[in-house]
């Protein structure tokens, strides 16, 4: 009993002693309050000792210690990876817009005399089962004999969302023809397979 | 006498900042920097024995070794802080010499976190 006194208060000066060394040795700066709350606690944990080591005598606060700076660390590493993670999908997506795009406009231009001008696309939302379907297709396409300024610019548009829209608009009087514009509209929503009953043309 | 060494150092190195601002502002900081980083190098040989005494001493007690190492690291991070607030402030940047000072905080309540959580966690256990 008498040794585990005499430990106990040797434990007790020697580390106040060590850390009022130590406090000589820190910076005259804001951070010196920081530094002796800290201090504080391990002098506190140094006056605790013997009533921890009664209650858990296998050394389990250093266990601890590490098992909490390996939390902090753990969810700073995975704050981290989140933000990769986020930042490569959203990559992945627009590169596979993007490669959509090249294919549409290729199909299109190589098996038309037309020119794609604009494509614009919506995908389905990554959370969903089926990701990566085209929602929305839009498409301008201008004569390829035309100059660019010249062009008049109708519109392609197969919607997969809106079921009953099916029509033809009759007042189709630019220089597209409108059995072209529905070779286009089929190709395409063979090649992707989008119900041909959700495709719509309008200028 | 080292310490003749490092104040004739540190005069030198201010009467010389003092004379070159006159002309190129720009480069009194460089000599200001190259000073500190000179002191602190012929210091650190002194301090690293410092530090291994107090290191040996913390052996011979009863006490985690995780304590006592977070706290070397923890006047570490306060002191290079400090050190670069101080450039900073010298220069008359002192929002990014706060800035340095508030990531300096944060590394520290990093490394103290623990500590101060195992403390709590203590605390609890201590209650019946």
């Amino acid at each position: 009993m008498i040794e585990i006194i005499k430990g106990w208060i040797i434990n007790i000066v020697t580390i106040i002693l060590i850390l009022s060394f130590l406090e000589i040795l820190l910076p005259d700066s804001k951070m010196k309050k920081y530094i002796n709350l800290i201090l504080g606690f391990i002098v506190m944990l140094v006056i605790l000792g013997p009533i921890i080591n009664v209650l858990n005598n296998n050394g389990e606060l250093q266990q601890d210690v590490f098992s909490i700076s390996g939390q902090l660390s753990k969810n700073e590493y995975a704050f981290i990876n989140s933000n990769i993670e986020n930042r490569q999908e959203e990559q992945l997506a627009s590169l596979y817009k993007e490669r959509i795009k090249q294919d549409i406009v290729y199909r299109v231009e190589s098996r038309y005399d037309v020119k794609v001008t604009e494509v614009y696309i919506e995908l389905e939302d990554s959370k969903k089962e089926e990701m990566g379907e085209i929602k929305k297709l839009e498409l301008s396409v201008g004569n390829k004999n035309y100059q660019l300024d010249e062009d008049t610019i109708p519109i392609v548009k197969i919607d997969v969302s809106n079921e009953d829209i099916n029509e033809i608009d009759s007042n189709d009087v630019d220089d597209m023809s409108v059995s072209l514009k529905k070779k286009i509209k089929e190709d395409i929503s063979n090649i992707y397979n989008i119900n041909e009953n959700n495709v719509e043309i309008m200028n | 006498m080292e310490i003749f060494k490092i104040v004739g150092l540190g005069i030198t190195a201010t009467l010389l900042a003092m004379i070159v601002k006159q002309y190129k502002p720009e480069y009194g900081v460089h000599i200001s920097i190259a000073a500190g980083v000179i002191i602190f190098l012929l210091m650190v040989s002194k301090l690293a024995s410092i530090l291994e005494v107090i290191y040996s001493l913390t052996d011979k007690l009863d006490m985690d070794a995780v304590y006592m190492k977070s706290i070397f690291k923890i006047i570490g991070i306060a002191y290079i802080s400090e050190f670069g607030s101080e450039v900073c402030r010298d220069c008359g940047e002192s929002s990014i010499a706060s800035k340095i000072e508030f990531a300096g905080k944060i590394l520290i309540m990093v490394l103290a976190l623990p500590i101060l959580l195992s403390v709590l966690n203590l605390i609890i256990k201590l209650m019946p």
